[in-house]
């Protein structure tokens, strides 16, 4: 019976160093972001307006004859 | 010679031509009723068209008002048969020209009403609804004019023009509150986002320093905007609440009312907020 060979081991690579995603962004990418959210809001509050359009016109209901 | 294959026409063949030919001319029927339905209530075009639309159908209207009130005059003064013949066919050009208009103004609505709940993610569909009834309403009553062969005929229709009139007016209004409010809400849901997101760079952030401190103090104080603008947007949904019982023209005022307070409130906090987030640069 042949026993079961036993390899080496293989050269491993040094462990590269990759950042682990952080849970919360960073605070400076918190306050670039509020920054630009900011911009968006006040572009979608200049949009907000009442539209008079949409009042509605008036018109005659009575033949204005006595009955 | 070849024989050239025989074509059989078996009366069963030609009668599945016949059935499919009628098919055919039904699904064609079907079609031209579908678009001239959607033409006639003016659902295929945007809102700018359909308002549009209106100015032009009320300026016809308008025009009609001076003959009408002519003929009514001569009609009250002589009382005659002519008189009250050309009376009514004047009363029947401007009720015509006012089922048109309102119609247009009725499309207008909706078609308002589509193009911004696109937007704002709208779901309920009770007003399309009553809309929908409304311009079938005003379809039959086109062709009740047709039909009109006295004054007291035309009285009526009138009336009935009033009460369909009313319903629109307040759908009208209920729409400009409504989409008012749901797009003030929209924007204060993304100023909240921003609210948590500074929350959470405060919270994180354990220097010391002046300029946190303030920027800390300052965004405490605008919490106590945010908490009016909350309870001011509450007002406005339970004042949309009483549509169905109040004045609608009143109801749409003061909402309208609110909504500016609201802005300029959110105007406030964003500036507040824009002020820390340089403070923190």
């Amino acid at each position: 019976m042949v026993p079961p060979s036993v390899s080496l081991p293989l050269p491993t690579a040094e462990p590269t160093m990759v950042a682990s995603p952080s849970a919360t962004p960073m605070p400076d990418q918190i306050i670039f972001e509020v920054r630009n959210d900011l911009g968006m809001i006040e572009s979608d509050l200049e949009k907000i307006k009442e539209d008079n359009r949409l009042n509605p016109p008036t018109f005659i209901f009575d033949l204005g004859i006595p009955k | 010679m070849n024989k050239l294959p025989r074509v059989e026409f078996s009366s069963r063949s030609c009668l599945t031509y016949i059935m499919k030919r009628i098919f055919f001319f039904f699904v064609l029927l079907c079609l031209l009723w579908t678009l001239s339905t959607v033409t006639c209530f003016g659902q295929n075009r945007t809102s700018q068209e359909n308002y549009q639309k209106l100015l032009q159908d009320y300026r016809e209207y308008q025009g009609l008002i001076e003959p009408f009130n002519t003929k009514k005059s001569r009609h009250l003064t002589y009382g005659t048969v002519e008189t009250q013949s050309e009376f009514l066919e004047e009363s029947k050009n401007l009720i015509s020209a006012e089922i048109k208009a309102i119609t247009s103004y009725t499309a207008f609505v909706k078609s308002y009403l589509a193009e911004a709940t696109q937007i704002l993610n709208y779901r309920e569909n009770y007003l399309y609804v009553k809309l929908d009834d409304e311009l079938a309403f005003l379809e039959t009553a086109k062709g009740r004019v047709e039909s009109l062969s006295s004054l007291s005929g035309a009285g009526e229709l009138m009336t009935d023009l009033a009460t369909h009139y009313k319903k629109i007016v307040k759908i009208g209004y209920q729409v400009k509150a409504m989409l008012g409010v749901e797009s003030v809400k929209k924007v204060f849901e993304n100023v909240k986002v921003d609210k948590d997101k500074l929350n959470n760079f405060f919270s994180e952030n354990k220097a010391s320093s002046n300029e946190l401190s303030a920027a800390k103090e300052k965004f405490s104080d605008l919490d106590k905007e945010i908490n009016t603008i909350a309870s001011l947007i509450s007002q406005t949904e339970e004042s949309q609440k009483k549509f169905e019982s109040g004045d609608p023209p009143g109801l749409a005022k003061e909402i309208w009312g609110v909504l500016t307070q609201i802005l300029v409130k959110i105007n406030r906090v964003i500036d507040g907020y824009k002020n820390i987030v340089s403070s923190l640069k």
